[in-house]
């Protein structure tokens, strides 16, 4: 784990046993974030790609990195995820399941959609050399961009 | 997260305390579904002390709910906080699940 570059980061191998030490990274983040909701919503966000970067993102069987930034930017939380995983823009996840009827409605499915739904931006760029690398970003409510914290 | 149950003559109340996400929705669905196999499929979970749940925890509520009205039963919650509750609202839960807000009213829910 390394500081740098105005955040904090943590990289390891894309396996299902790296969602507890990138967890731990998260939430120690969010914990001192005073906008809880912007806290809660980020560190879903976060999960959700990591949690797809982990279970599809090396299908081969090797898996390969995944590095993961958070940034308390200037009245924003910054969540950034890169790997060198197959491509995938999230712009092309398939539609979420979520008006199925419960008989019928397929376990999953709605990854993506909480993520776009739970923070204000989501950018992904393909990496040169292959790979992913996703930004989300969540205003925070309680201190806008552009503002400084005024301590009393 | 920590889960407790307890039984009660109408219902099997598994209590949930801390995060259900990537790490412990699968321990989550495991508790649930102990409950069904015993022979409980009329299942409340008591998500009052559940802070954060991930579409991983969404997957074992639905998993729980499909498995217990295959029984002839229902899951049923109780007590979901702000933050769950909008999760499950964005995804369509509330549509196919029934919340009420305590154990005591959902566990009421089922009759005697």
């Amino acid at each position: 784990m390394s500081a740098g570059g105005g955040g904090d980061e943590i990289a390891c191998e894309a396996r299902p046993e790296s969602l507890d030490p990138i967890f731990a990274f998260l939430d120690r983040h969010c914990a001192g974030v005073t906008d809880r909701q912007a806290a809660f919503a980020i560190r879903l966000a976060a999960e959700e790609v990591c949690a797809n970067v982990i279970a599809h993102g090396y299908p081969g069987g090797e898996a390969g990195p995944i590095r993961v930034r958070f940034e308390h930017r200037p009245g924003a939380l910054a969540v950034t995820v890169e790997d060198r995983a197959i491509p995938f823009d999230p712009a092309d996840a398939p539609p979420p399941p979520i008006e199925e009827p419960w008989d019928v409605r397929p376990i999953g499915g709605v990854g993506w959609y909480l993520v776009r739904r739970m923070v204000d931006e989501v950018h992904h760029e393909a990496r040169p050399g292959g790979g992913n690398r996703v930004t989300l970003v969540k205003r925070l409510a309680d201190q806008p961009a552009g503002t400084s914290e005024i301590v009393t | 997260m920590n889960v407790v149950v307890e039984q009660r003559p109408t219902a099997a109340v598994v209590r949930i305390t801390g995060s259900v996400d990537g790490l412990t929705a699968d321990a989550l669905q495991a508790a649930f579904r102990e409950q069904v196999d015993g022979g409980a499929t009329r299942v409340v979970a008591d998500m009052a002390g559940v802070e954060y749940t991930s579409s991983a925890g969404l997957r074992a509520l639905l998993a729980t709910l499909k498995l217990t009205r295959q029984h002839g039963g229902d899951f049923r919650l109780a007590g979901v906080q702000p933050n769950v509750l909008k999760v499950l609202e964005l995804s369509g839960f509330t549509s196919i699940l029934k919340l009420y807000d305590d154990v005591d009213g959902a566990v009421g829910s089922f009759g005697a």
